[in-house]
């Protein structure tokens, strides 16, 4: 046990130091220097000259990245041009929202998917289940910004129960800031055929034949035997899920105006602040490898099977 | 009863793609509008008789814009999926065949691409790469490779275990022979299935880059585009972005459809879908 989590420790690191390399070197590729970004089309080559020695911009590639790098370990990513303060900070500033977004998203959603999942289990081929396939079928199958557009005029326009700019309105109640973008997740339907197809998957084990045999009542089958076993894709699902979550943010967060990560990272893409493209995208990477890390963990432990075949690396 | 419903999710699915195969093929027969041609006299029009979907801020007919940017959100779909298929298949078939070091490394760089959202790789490729129809079949394409990758090293670990591929190799078959004539063509049918949910995939993300505005530049319709153009109006006239995503989730909805038809025909056990 405690292998495998060492073991899956250790397989992080060179996905970081991956995903820190590639974002150095890509971020750089962008066409358009962040001197004559910044400075503006009136600049003399002798300011952006200054402006790049300032900023350690005239040094060879690699002796930037060894900066950028050693000072990575310092918990510094470079100040941001836009707003001139470091972008640990205003990426921390603006990370709770996300995580709170994301948190909040998933567990509600989780909460109808597993109930709607459930339901369409039980009621196998008749309408109930039609109807929940279907409507969880489409809603995996309209996309993201989509929803949250309908989301947005039938709840803030039409019915006037949200704010259009969620995070902006002062003194709206903290429940409504969050009930536009976690509607569009919970309509997203994701996780219903998941817990469906799993839970009819444990119906036909033996076990369940032999609690039937036994004389337990349905519920109690439905509910210890079932759906407890049923709950380790669910669980993989949904630590999946709350690690996309943080790109779902991307769109939810233009959608919707929140002032989370990834507003800031397209503000950041708009206003060509490479340095805070750069760390945005860099936490959010490390959020996604460290939900996914703690998913193979949580599975790894209730579930041994895993464990024995994540020895398998990749 | 059971066979039915199965081939109906292929049917539907497959009848929903080919019908927009179909308009978008035929897109000049289908309107005598012009997608580019601005009237600003004639903006912003509710679906009616002369334009069947309305007309959007600039007074472009929006049921011209749809047909011709199927063309183009299709295209891109089309492209960037064979990319990432062509790449993902044969990286992974081959990751997974000759295992030790290159496998190791290979599976490390595929770890440090699923590390970002794919969404947000796709716009970071897409800005180093600059806005155009043919650099989109990257910034797309390149995302989606893990997921070919992952599927054929999977089926390829398990496949070259199997005895046909022992005795092959006892009468003498090289590695190449091995991996082209009895391994790939065992791995492909798993690749089929997980095919159309890339599409599906693929359809989304150009629709996705496009909402956030960092689609194939203007004027080229796409869909993703003319979302992008009735976002702003979304509160006043939302029909343009209603029709364009309209269009989007049927198509998304029809590979889904039949990827989930051809998961079930695959594999029974599996149950993704009603039966």
């Amino acid at each position: 046990m405690r292998n495998y989590i060492i073991k899956r420790l250790l397989f992080a690191i060179p996905t970081l130091l991956g995903v820190f390399i590639v974002v150095f070197v890509v971020i750089r590729q962008i066409p358009g220097d962040s001197a004559e970004v910044m400075l503006g089309p009136m600049a003399t080559n002798e300011q952006i000259e200054i402006y790049r020695v300032k900023h350690g911009l005239d040094k060879p590639g690699i002796v930037q990245f060894w900066i950028a790098l050693t000072n990575l370990f310092k918990g510094d990513l470079g100040v941001s041009l836009s707003h001139n303060r470091p972008v640990m900070s205003i990426v921390f500033e603006r990370l709770p929202s996300t995580i709170e977004l994301a948190l909040y998203g998933i567990v509600f959603s989780s909460i109808i998917s597993i109930t709607l999942g459930v339901v369409a289990a039980c009621f196998r081929g008749r309408w109930p289940d039609i109807a929940i396939v279907s409507f969880s079928t489409l809603g995996m199958s309209l996309p993201t910004f989509f929803i949250g557009l309908w989301v947005l005029v039938i709840f803030a326009l039409k019915l006037g129960v949200i704010p259009v700019l969620s995070n902006m309105a002062g003194g709206t109640p903290y429940w409504k800031t969050l009930f536009g973008p976690v509607m569009t997740m919970i309509l997203g339907g994701t996780g219903v055929r998941t817990t469906r197809s799993s839970m009819l998957e444990i119906m036909e084990e033996d076990f369940i034949r032999t609690a039937r045999s036994k004389g337990l009542p349905g519920w109690r089958i439905l509910f210890r035997h079932a759906l407890g076993n049923a709950l380790i894709p669910i669980v993989t699902m949904m630590g999946y899920g709350f690690a996309i979550s943080f790109g779902g943010a991307i769109v939810l967060e233009t959608v919707f105006v929140r002032s989370g990560v990834g507003k800031l990272l397209m503000d950041a893409i708009g206003s060509r602040d490479y340095p805070l493209v750069q760390g945005a995208t860099f936490i959010i990477a490390i959020f996604m490898i460290l939900a996914n890390l703690l998913t193979d963990i949580v599975t790894g432990v209730v579930d041994p099977r895993i464990r024995v075949a994540g020895d398998e690396p990749g | 009863m059971r066979a039915i419903f199965r081939n109906k999710l292929i049917i539907i699915g497959g009848a929903i793609i080919l019908v927009m195969v179909f308009l978008v093929a035929f897109a000049p027969l289908l309107t005598s509008y012009d997608y580019g041609k601005v009237d600003l006299r004639n903006k912003q029009l509710p679906p009616g008789a002369g334009h069947i979907m309305g007309t959007d801020a600039y007074g472009r007919d929006v049921w011209t814009r749809i047909v011709y940017g199927g063309r183009i959100s299709l295209v891109v779909a089309i492209c960037s999926t064979a990319l990432a298929l062509v790449c993902g298949t044969l990286l992974g078939t081959l990751s997974g065949f000759v295992r030790g070091t290159f496998d190791f490394v290979l599976g490390r760089v595929i770890d440090v691409m699923m590390a970002f959202p794919m969404l947000l790789l796709s716009l970071i490729i897409g800005i180093v790469m600059g806005s155009s129809v043919r650099n989109m079949f990257f910034s797309i394409g390149i995302p989606i490779i893990p997921m070919f990758y992952r599927m054929s090293r999977a089926t390829t670990l398990s496949i070259r275990e199997r005895s046909f591929v022992a005795a092959a190799r006892s009468m003498g078959s090289g590695r190449f022979r091995l991996i082209f004539r009895h391994v790939l063509p065992n791995v492909l049918p798993h690749i089929l299935v997980i095919l159309s949910s890339a599409m599906g995939g693929a359809i989304l993300a150009e629709s996705s880059l496009g909402f956030l505005g960092y689609g194939i530049p203007i004027p080229t319709p796409s869909w993703g585009l003319i979302v992008n153009d009735g976002r702003n109006f979304m509160f006043t006239y939302p029909w343009t972005t209603a029709f364009a995503g309209a269009f989007i989730a049927l198509t998304i909805l029809g590979f889904n459809l039949l990827g989930d038809g051809l998961r079930d025909h695959m594999d029974p056990k599996i149950r993704t879908s009603m039966k």
